[in-house]
């Protein structure tokens, strides 16, 4: 089950398949996936350690997931407060409706506590063959914590061992981590592609791309992607930005933000969002006992801003960013009621400030519809940074 | 004669029941002084329907304004006078639901007309008849109209913001980028019934649900939220308005 998917491809282009893959029910990927026997397993948190689903014998597809396309929550408002983050009631509001009827099974953490209040929800009202809880530690220092991590990662094998058989061998896990690897390093060529002088994509483009690799298979997405990677590069430039931006926050699979900042002219060339580039930067050694190299990337990949500690490296993480892609600004993103991205963002834009790198800080719903109000807030600060 | 009365946040309703039947009913505006409003009530009744103050056996008053009234009378619980008058006007409804200006509830009732289980809109008032009032304002319709002007929208928008202030700036940018009051005004009902929808799917509703207040009568909000709940929604009968008011005088009337 880990091999080649086998879905007919009758597009023009890479880039073109990409970046309009459909979604849930109409992602063909995943119809193949089922059709085959194999098992679809969704999470949302980047400390979900997707090498040990994805190397399972069984053959589990981790799927990122998203709600992309939600357009009510009158559902989900019923379980949750209005005062609970609009994305974790987005996504709930998609399980209730029976957009994630496919799902086998979700792999949920404790990161996000807005996050963690719909576990009882998806396992009473949506109803999933499987539905398990990682605990994170809160800091991400001292081997201790490792310990704790590594053995709830071992944990989650075993859970999920117990309910669809063997925990993936030692060659199965190897293999996941260098299809995973390989993801990564065609990933940073995507990025790679987005700073230079003339940007190769827009920051939709490469968000919708992304997308696609969150809901592919990804030795699949690995070969389309490195396709597109070609296409990409041959094509001409964009030149004629008026400047170059790059967003940060949490979680953003939607494009709405950047398709406003972009119809203003500028381009988003990189990003610092969780589900952007924190998502791909680090490796997996391919060394040593493969569970424990797993758990060490997760654990020591740039920290999510709920932990205690971990600013200086978030922060360094940010600036090198901001340097590689030459930004003029950053435009950071939050949803409202998450308070710890909102005091990051608040932090990172003081550290960029002294560094003469303006910033924008925006709060938007998940399910955003207020063009207006962002538009106007985004050419003001273009306007603002001279350009 | 039982007056009754139901003093909400803008509009104070008042009725006469006589042998459990309305004889006479005026409202008049709140104006944030319960007790002004209940001296209007008072001189409404005199001048209009010729009913002397001595020819009130006794006062019963519900809603938000009933603590501030100093004239002597018996006070009767918002959702216990809903659940009763609800099942004065349909006794085989088990549900109520009432559309406010600054509250919505939603009750179910047993065979008794004991409240069994109820939701109630929060602090915030968005979705609520205020809400409608000052959106509409913003597109130069009033309330009564709004149904209307909807049924001739031709696409579908949908506004994400969760308070009133955030709603008013959605609006504010569809007018701006030119959208038809039509399609605002269709948005406008459509976020509200959904948000009663939602309320309503708090609480275990059997059957048909009886519906009063100020929004009662706005057929494009109750079609709504009947598709959404999949319940039949009956106005309450006459003046939905009304229904706090009838409640609060059956309510004095049971323990008489």
């Amino acid at each position: 089950m880990n091999g080649q998917s086998a879905v007919p491809t009758t597009r023009s282009s890479a880039v073109e398949e990409l970046s309009s893959l459909p979604l849930r029910a109409d992602n063909p990927y995943i119809d193949a996936w089922k059709e085959k026997g194999g098992k679809v397993f969704g999470y949302v948190c980047s400390y979900v350690p997707e090498e040990l689903l994805h190397a399972h014998p069984a053959g589990l597809l981790p799927i990122r997931m998203g709600a992309v396309g939600c357009e009510t929550t009158e559902d989900a408002d019923v379980c949750l407060h209005k005062y609970i983050c609009s994305f974790t009631r987005c996504l709930l509001q998609l399980g209730l409706a029976g957009e994630y009827r496919f799902l086998d099974g979700f792999v949920m953490t404790d990161a996000c506590d807005q996050m963690r209040r719909t576990y009882e929800y998806w396992r009473d009202e949506v109803g999933l063959d499987f539905l398990t809880m990682v605990t994170i530690p809160h800091s991400v220092e001292g081997e201790q914590r490792f310990a704790w991590y590594l053995e709830e990662i071992r944990r989650l094998g075993e859970a999920i061992a117990e309910r669809y058989g063997s925990y993936p061998t030692d060659d199965h896990l190897r293999d996941s981590i260098a299809t995973y690897n390989r993801y990564r390093k065609l990933m940073l060529e995507l990025y790679a592609l987005r700073a230079q002088a003339a940007p190769k994509l827009t920051g939709a483009e490469a968000m919708r791309i992304a997308r696609a690799g969150f809901n592919m298979p990804k030795q699949t997405f690995n070969d389309r992607l490195e396709e597109a990677l070609g296409e990409l590069a041959a094509r001409p430039g964009i030149d004629d930005s008026r400047a170059r931006i790059m967003i940060g926050g949490s979680y953003l699979d939607d494009t709405y933000l950047i398709d406003i900042i972009e119809s203003t002219g500028a381009v988003v060339v990189t990003d610092a969002l969780c589900s952007g580039r924190k998502y791909i930067e680090s490796m997996v050694s391919e060394d040593g006992d493969p569970t424990e190299a797993i758990a060490r990337r997760y654990f020591e990949h740039t920290p999510c801003p709920r932990m205690i500690g971990g600013f200086e490296n978030r922060m360094e993480f940010t600036r090198r960013l901001a340097q590689e892609a030459a930004v003029d600004g950053v435009i950071f993103h939050r949803l409202p009621f998450c308070d710890n991205h909102a005091v990051e963002n608040a932090m990172e834009s003081r550290e960029l400030n002294k560094l003469d790198v303006p910033t924008l800080s925006l709060e938007s719903e998940y399910l955003a519809t207020d063009e207006g109000r962002i538009k106007t807030r985004v050419q003001a600060f273009l306007e603002k940074i001279g350009r | 004669m039982i007056l009754g009365c139901d003093i909400g946040s803008s509009v104070t309703k008042a009725v006469i029941l006589q042998d459990r039947h309305v004889i006479a009913s005026l409202r008049v505006p709140t104006d944030a002084h319960p007790d002004r409003a209940m001296g209007r009530v008072l001189e409404g009744l005199r001048e209009r329907h010729k009913i002397d103050d001595g020819d009130i056996e006794e006062t019963a008053i519900t809603g938000w304004g009933e603590p501030r009234v100093s004239l002597p009378h018996t006070a009767q619980s918002v959702l216990g006078s809903l659940a009763r008058a609800s099942q004065w006007d349909r006794p085989a409804c088990r549900a109520v639901l009432c559309l406010g200006a600054q509250n919505t509830a939603v009750l179910s009732v047993n065979d008794k007309g004991r409240v069994m289980e109820y939701r109630m809109n929060d602090k915030c008032a968005s979705g609520c008849g205020k809400f409608l009032e000052i959106m509409f304002e913003a597109l130069a319709i009033t309330v009564e109209d709004s149904a209307a002007i909807a049924s001739a929208s031709d696409k579908r928008i949908s506004l994400s913001g969760q308070c009133a202030v955030f709603y008013e700036s959605d609006v504010v940018s569809l007018i701006n980028a030119g959208e038809s009051v039509a399609n605002i005004t269709e948005a406008i009902l459509d976020a509200v019934t959904r948000t009663v929808a939602t309320l309503c799917k708090k609480i275990k509703i059997a059957d048909a649900i009886v519906v009063g207040g100020g929004l009662a009568n706005n057929k494009r909000l109750l079609d709504g939220v009947g598709a959404l709940i999949q319940r039949p929604l009956h106005v309450f009968g006459g003046d939905p308005d009304l229904i706090g008011a009838i409640g609060a005088a059956l309510g004095a009337q049971a323990t008489r």
